[in-house]
């Protein structure tokens, strides 16, 4: 799909795949390109007109297009759009809205929602948009609505997607006996004498009680099912799925959506984790991914994120551009290191700049030392994404690097690794620096001893909960602690066992001034500042 | 309407290659209308798909369309698309045509345009003949560009050769080009197979007047579900390319459901009599009448005989207007060409008869509504009349769906006739009020007088309907020679006379005129029949 003078995003484009995740800041896009798929083909044709404003337009003086570029034609859709359809290959459906206002009064606008390889410039019919069968589930959805029986609910929609043909007979006779109970019954009928003869009285015309008819919405509608609702048992109680708890009805939306593949081929959810525990954040989104049809999900929830393929993710940034991975990106291989990083995804995907440091204690670090020294990483947009070890800088730099989503990317490196990561971004080991990379000699433990010195950092660690004198002097196998040297100290916070908590004393325990001495971590901020 | 067992088995035949032989008058319009009702009450076409119904004009659609919405009900085109052969080639090549190589902004044809370039060419009626064989040639089936240019250039006719640059060069295509891209375009089994999923159903109606090329795109769009109904005795379109023997054999080659009809539900006793006298003669089946007590009495078939064509012209329109008390009733005036009425024409608007012209743009219903209904919008504009009027077609084809080329051509021809009246000093406005409006626009066929030629009343029909000028060299038409062209002759005769609901009347004059004055007229070789049928006799 894509988009050109669209509220305030830059015009763009963007290829929807399987399944659409949309994740970013706040106010950032997600919902307008869930609303620019909804006007393209979700909505009856007067709510399209009716629901266009003049906030949809960047520039109201000029034209908003949206496109939208559906493949995997079927032959249902043949059926539906033998003029539309463009044979290829390959064989497409393209629809495009159109819109302009009149720039004497923004309140009077046209509004145009067409095929343009038709041949014709007619809007598409009911006919096509079942056919197309989008549904959107906003955020502020009513789960009332939703769960009760009115029509736009899922449960409506699961409903009427059902073929009753076979029931017809029975349910007619049903009906029909339904309807000689109420015509036939003394309560409905003195109702409908009273409520004729006060009729007669407010109405210029007089009404009798054979005009008073009481009847079920069914006979009226002409759909045996309409007003009927689902309930479900609970501790002996027939309870409708509508007046179940929160976090029940929740789930019973987004489930009764993921089954209803038959009557909407694509449904669009607006955060559909609200409400819901994590654990059920993640399984319905299992759920929604696995049944077929296309999933288009806005969501700041990592759970449902990591249930998602990231060649399905689009990151929005807080400048509104959209970012996703290429066609053929290398990330596939390495699909299960991915998947265990996906909860922590979004922020890096809708960061401005990506730091990438080699484990947590770097990241407490730099995160201790950006406070002190007045660098505010929220608000230059920097995640700090942390590899659990040097060598997955690989994968890394597939996922945020060029060859990924091409994210602005910098990251702290120990020496050791140094040849390994110039390896893998394609510069000489010693031009790494030069490649917007800080290197860390030997590594950042050796750093901060070296800056701060063997007491201070002595000092800091002491107040560490998990470390002690007995530890230190066990470990170093110094006699006392004056004989611990830089060398021992350096050997001890490097090790895996008291890394993360050395670092949480150091950073607990730094000044500002000593902070300054970091040189490595203050190059490193200093470049995305 | 009743049915009849004939009609109750169409109806009840489930979806397949089905042939329907209906004589004229038999219902079959109404049973098309009928058969789309049970197809769809059981379930067999479901949304999205629809039922295609292809005839072969605008009149004729309209025809359909009306049962339809009678029959089906208020919403039946959701899913029942009614659409004539040019209707349904045009929307092809407008969605597909860029597959085959048409510029997707190519323009449909246009009488008006073509006429104008033959003109230029010193093409008439004179010398068209081979100009419009060259062309029609080259285009009888589904040849590319290329192929039909090097037709047209191995035909060596250098008008037709610098026509068909000129098409091109502005981007155009005619009736023939239109049918020809769409049968290629239909032929290639992913757009074939577009309208196939989307048509569960198609029906033709008029199959005689098929054309192997228009036989081969029903194929392709209908595959087996194909309803074909028609009448060998109404094959009337071999010059444009008809070939009713070969269709018929062909559709009789699919095995198919074969229903006939032979009780007309159309017609009057006296007027079946006529019919019959004519088909007894062509060797095909003789109706019967379906619902003899639904007329007053016989009807009437009346010969009318005089000495030129100007008193036969003040006969008819006395017999007009002792007709017209009955302000329901329409009539049809037919002649085998549209010359033959031209005295009618000028005693009917000498004496103030308000006609329908079937000739003239401007005397289309449909487009004389759309213009009456823009000229406000386009006059508001200001300007000069020029302007105006050019205004108004602008506005007036915006109004048209792109695919329908018939309207948008008649609606070229209207505005023509509306520039040549500005021509001569009238504005707009005046040119516009003076096009004749129908008392019923949206009605195949309204109360009143109606002209037209025996081609164009096809599928129609009247309450009366007056067969003009049986004389030698009118019917048959002089330029008809062979055994062929006179049986397809007296076909068309057969077509005239089967229009007729209540009364037929069937004229000859004695002196006929010509450019300078008057020639004798022999009586038409097949007069005598008809007057055997006759119930009165009005000879001066």
């Amino acid at each position: 799909m894509s988009w050109s003078n669209y509220r305030r995003l830059p015009d763009g484009q963007i290829n929807v795949r399987d399944h659409l995740v949309l994740v970013g800041p706040n106010d950032t896009g997600k919902s307008s390109i869930v609303r620019a798929l909804h006007l393209c083909l979700g909505m009856a044709h007067g709510q399209v007109a009716a629901s266009i404003s003049p906030r949809d337009f960047t520039d109201p003086s000029a034209p908003l297009i949206l496109t939208v570029t559906l493949d995997g034609i079927d032959v249902d859709d043949r059926a539906a759009f033998p003029d539309e359809t463009t044979t290829g290959p390959p064989e497409v459906l393209v629809v495009v809205l159109e819109a302009t206002l009149d720039p004497t009064d923004p309140d009077q606008k046209v509004v145009k929602r067409f095929f343009p390889d038709s041949g014709h410039s007619k809007a598409p019919t009911k006919d096509q948009l079942s056919t197309i069968a989008f549904q959107f589930v906003p955020a502020a959805r009513s789960l009332l609505r939703e769960l009760g029986g009115a029509s736009g609910g899922a449960v409506r929609s699961l409903l009427s997607g059902l073929d009753l043909a076979a029931d017809a007979a029975a349910l007619g006779a049903a009906a029909d006996s339904y309807r000689s109970a109420l015509d036939g019954s003394a309560t409905l009928k003195t109702f409908r004498g009273e409520l004729a003869s006060a009729l007669t009285d407010a109405l210029p015309t007089p009404i009798a009680e054979a005009d008073v008819r009481v009847v079920s919405e069914a006979e009226i509608l002409e759909d045996p099912l309409s007003g009927v609702t689902v309930t479900v048992d609970d501790g002996g109680h027939n309870v409708p799925l509508a007046e179940q708890s929160d976090g029940v009805r929740a789930l019973s939306v987004l489930t009764l959506l993921g089954m209803s593949h038959k009557s909407a081929r694509i449904v669009a959810v607006d955060e559909p984790e609200t409400h819901l525990h994590p654990t059920a954040q993640r399984s319905i989104s299992k759920s929604l991914r696995a049944n077929t049809g296309q999933r288009i999900l806005v969501t700041h929830s990592p759970f449902v994120v990591g249930q998602m393929n990231p060649m399905d993710i689009v990151a929005f940034r807080a400048d509104r551009q959209a970012r996703q991975l290429a066609p053929g990106a290398p990330i596939a291989q390495h699909e299960i290191t991915i998947r265990y990083w996906s909860h922590r995804l979004i922020e890096p995907l809708t960061a401005r700049r990506v730091i990438v440091v080699e484990g947590v204690s770097d990241r407490i670090l730099i995160e201790r030392v950006a406070q002190l020294i007045d660098v505010n990483l929220d608000r230059l947009g920097v995640s700090i994404f942390d590899l659990d070890g040097a060598g997955l800088f690989t994968v890394a730099y597939d996922l945020f690097g060029p060859v990924g989503f091409d994210l602005p990317l910098t990251g702290l490196v120990d020496e050791d690794a140094r040849a390994d990561w110039a390896d893998k971004i394609g510069v000489a080991p010693g031009d790494l620096e030069k490649a917007g990379y800080v290197v860390c000699d030997p590594d950042l433990e050796g750093v901060y001893v070296d800056a701060l010195g063997v007491s201070a950092v002595l000092a800091m660690i002491l107040h560490s909960p998990s470390i002690s004198e007995r530890s230190l002097l066990d470990t170093t196998g110094a006699a006392t602690m004056g004989d611990i040297t830089r060398d021992m100290l350096w050997a001890y916070c490097r090790k895996s066992k008291h890394k993360v908590a050395a670092a949480i004393a150091v950073a607990n325990g730094i000044t500002a001034a000593q902070a300054l001495t970091l040189t490595p971590l203050n190059t490193l901020l200093q470049s995305v500042t | 309407m009743e049915t009849n067992a004939q009609q109750d088995r169409l109806t009840n035949l489930p979806i397949g290659n089905v042939l329907v032989i209906a004589p004229a008058g038999c219902g079959k319009t109404e049973a098309l209308a009928t058969r789309a009702y049970g197809v769809l009450a059981r379930g067999e076409v479901r949304a999205p798909r629809k039922i295609l119904a292809i005839t072969f004009s605008n009149k004729a659609k309209e025809n359909l369309a009306s049962r339809m919405r009678a029959v089906v009900g208020a919403g039946w085109h959701q899913r029942v698309s009614v659409t004539n052969f040019h209707g349904l080639a045009a929307r092809v090549v407008k969605a597909h045509g860029t597959v085959v190589g048409v510029p997707a902004d190519v323009s449909m044809p246009e009488d008006v345009w073509r006429n104008r370039e033959r003109r230029k060419l010193g093409i008439t009626f004179r010398n068209s003949d081979a100009f419009d064989a060259a062309l029609g040639t080259a285009k009888s089936g589904p040849f590319d560009d290329d192929e039909v240019m090097d037709s047209i250039v191995a035909s060596g006719h250098k008008a037709a050769i610098a026509y068909e640059l000129r098409l091109r060069e502005d981007r155009r295509l005619d009736h023939d080009d239109v049918i020809r891209h769409a049968a290629r375009l239909l032929a290639i089994p992913e757009i074939g197979g577009l309208y196939r999923a989307h048509f569960a159903m198609v029906m033709v109606d008029e199959v005689q007047d098929l054309s192997l090329m228009q036989y081969d795109m029903v194929r392709a769009v209908g595959g087996d579900t194909v309803t074909y109904a028609g009448d060998p005795a109404q094959g009337i379109y071999s010059f444009a390319g008809a070939d009713p023997v070969e269709v018929f054999k062909r559709i009789r080659d699919l095995d198919p459901e074969v229903v006939e009809f032979n009780r007309s539900y159309r017609s009057a006793p006296a007027v079946l009599g006529a019919v019959n006298a004519l088909a007894g003669h062509m060797g095909i089946t003789e109706l019967e009448c379906g619902d003899p007590d639904r007329w007053p009495d016989e009807g009437h078939v009346i010969s009318l005989e005089r000495n030129d064509t100007a008193q036969e012209a003040s006969a008819l329109v006395a017999l007009i207007g002792d007709i017209s008390k009955d302000p329901n009733l329409s009539i049809g005036v037919i002649g085998r060409r549209g010359s033959r009425f031209d005295a009618l024409r000028a005693e009917a608007e000498g004496m103030g008869v308000a006609f329908e012209d079937w000739s003239l743009p401007t005397h289309v219903p449909r487009v004389v509504e759309l213009i009456k209904r823009t000229v406000r919008e386009a006059v508001s504009g200001g300007g000069s009349e020029t302007a105006t009027l050019d205004r108004l077609e602008y506005l007036c084809r915006e109004l048209v769906e792109p695919a329908d080329a018939e309207t948008l051509n008649e609606l070229a021809g209207a505005c023509d006739a509306l520039r040549g009246a500005l021509a001569d000093g009238q504005s707009v406005t005046e040119a516009v009020a003076s096009c004749r409006s129908s008392p019923a626009p949206d009605a195949a066929v309204a109360p009143g007088l109606h002209l037209l030629t025996g081609h164009k009343g096809k599928g129609q029909e009247f309450d009366w309907v007056v067969v003009v000028g049986l004389e030698g060299g009118h019917i048959p038409d002089f330029r008809s020679e062979t055994e062929a062209e006179l049986a397809e002759e007296l076909r068309v005769l057969h077509v005239m006379v089967s229009r007729a609901r209540y009364g037929v009347v069937v004229t000859h004059s004695r002196k006929t005129p010509t450019k300078n004055g008057w020639r004798k007229a022999e009586p038409s070789p097949w007069l005598g029949l008809l007057r055997g049928a006759a119930t009165t006799f009005d000879h001066q």
